[in-house]
């Protein structure tokens, strides 16, 4: 039996506005902008560095020291997976941030919010700068102690952690934060800049 | 101003951690004698020096430390053995030390090797060992000796599946050098797979911000339906339906049609 054609459930005397909607949803489903194409293709290598050298078949008693004592062979250079793990996401974020859907986000983002986020911006700019600060120390005393023979075994036990923490690991990783926490300030200060001329142009409408 | 529901609440939550904080719960109240058997454990000692020690004691030998040597299932040398070359393995041996501008004898338990003054040819030791760690405390130590010249690098192995749960490396500077080495006691006893909540985490958090930053969130589309709905038109005036309108075009949300 042959099935009735189903009925479209907007009004099909409106083209115009069914060609729009069309249009607008492919448009949010499919990030088409360079730097939402950018944002993605940097995180998903972010993700497959960091699932690939994280699971190993002999498990770490050291927190991140299995992404810190392998090296990757790039054409010229050697990395660290957790180095480039911090590259990648720095710059998946970065892109991401800077794409069309989310600045429209930020710029329609009710003022109260954007001052939180604001703030919280900076929170983690101080979070993540003390412990940038704390990490290098820390980094610096322990090589100091060794004899400046390997950087890379360098641990954190404390307070009373029950696994050791790479310290090359953990620096890496405040240190993305913080530079991720410097690019926020930065980009909400352009925000709040467009958001500031957009609301003078409603007035001057 | 609160209602009395929420200022009860707030009242409650501050006593409860007033109270924590007076009478703690918490495991500093264990006993100090834990002991409990190790995983099988290897120490490998790789050195350019005359002698080296890894102690599992502490000075005066009582084990104060939180771990020691419970038995040696097997031990000797992996590269560069010389004929005169020792290695000492065992629970309470003794060990010279200096205090006061005088030569004494202390005990404790210990792997050591010595190559003969002046002898700094590369060796590699190791001994099988089975410890015990006293899980009490909430962090243990062991001392590192070594003297001379060279460098030495200590490490400890899970024998189960090859994984160092801890190593470090002592550069001699001509003198004796007794260094203490903090640890904690978890990775001795742990013998499966204990991945890290950290690389969980950002794994998480990184595929979190690929999504969002990248995709529209459902709660953000619903929000221009009216911009080009005709059924909900009506309910916006004509100016505020132009200026949803240009606003949206203005950061490139829909297509203006012609």
């Amino acid at each position: 039996m042959e099935k009735p054609p189903m009925e479209r459930p907007e009004d099909s005397s409106k083209p115009g506005a069914e060609s729009i909607l069309t249009e607008s949803s492919a448009r949010y489903t499919i990030p088409r902008d360079m730097n939402n194409v950018l944002s993605i293709s940097f995180g998903i290598l972010a993700v497959v560095v960091l699932l690939a050298y994280s699971v190993r078949a002999t498990a770490p008693y050291v927190v991140g020291e299995n992404l810190v004592l392998a090296e990757i062979y790039l054409p010229g250079f050697y990395a660290k997976p957790i180095t480039l793990f911090t590259y990648f996401f720095f710059l998946s974020y970065a892109f991401g941030l800077n794409s069309q859907i989310s600045r429209s986000r930020f710029l329609r983002m009710r003022e109260q919010a954007f001052e939180s986020v604001y703030i919280l911006a900076w929170f983690f700019v101080m979070v993540s700068g003390f412990e940038v600060l704390y990490q290098i120390v820390l980094w610096s005393a322990g090589l100091s102690v060794q004899g400046l023979q390997n950087p890379d075994i360098i641990v954190n036990w404390w307070p009373a952690n029950p696994y050791a923490i790479n310290v090359v690991f953990a620096a890496k990783l405040v240190v993305l934060l913080f530079a991720m926490s410097c690019f926020s300030l930065d980009y909400l200060r352009r925000i709040r800049t467009l958001r500031e001329d957009a609301s003078k142009t409603k007035i001057d409408c | 101003m609160l209602s009395l529901g929420i200022r009860r609440s707030f009242a409650l939550a501050f006593a409860i951690l007033v109270m924590s904080q007076a009478f703690p719960l918490s495991s500093a109240q264990v006993t100090y004698d834990q002991w409990r058997e190790a995983s099988p454990t290897r120490v490998i000692i790789r050195s350019t020096s005359d002698w080296g020690r890894v102690l599992f004691d502490d000075l005066n030998g009582t084990n104060s430390n939180g771990l020691r040597i419970r038995s040696v299932v097997d031990s000797g040398w992996l590269e560069g053995e010389d004929s005169n070359d020792q290695l000492y393995v065992g629970r309470k041996m003794s060990w010279p030390d200096r205090e006061y501008n005088s030569d004494i004898v202390r005990k404790g338990d210990m792997v050591a090797f010595f190559k003969g003054l002046n002898d700094f040819h590369y060796t590699e030791v190791y001994a099988d060992l089975v410890l015990e760690v006293n899980i009490g405390l909430p962090q243990d130590y062991i001392w590192l000796m070594t003297g001379g010249k060279g460098t030495t690098s200590f490490e400890i192995v899970n024998r189960d599946n090859g994984g160092t749960i801890w190593r470090d490396i002592i550069v001699a500077s001509g003198e004796t050098e007794q260094v203490r080495r903090v640890m904690s006691p978890q990775p001795f006893l742990r013998t499966g797979r204990t991945e890290t909540n950290i690389v969980i985490a950002w794994l998480l958090v990184a595929i979190l911000v690929m999504i969002i930053l990248n995709f529209p969130i459902p709660r953000a589309k619903a929000r221009h339906w009216p911009l080009v709905k005709g059924s909900h038109r009506s309910q916006a005036t004509p100016d505020q339906h132009d200026r949803n309108r240009r606003v949206a075009g203005s950061f490139g949300l829909i297509t203006h049609k012609p």
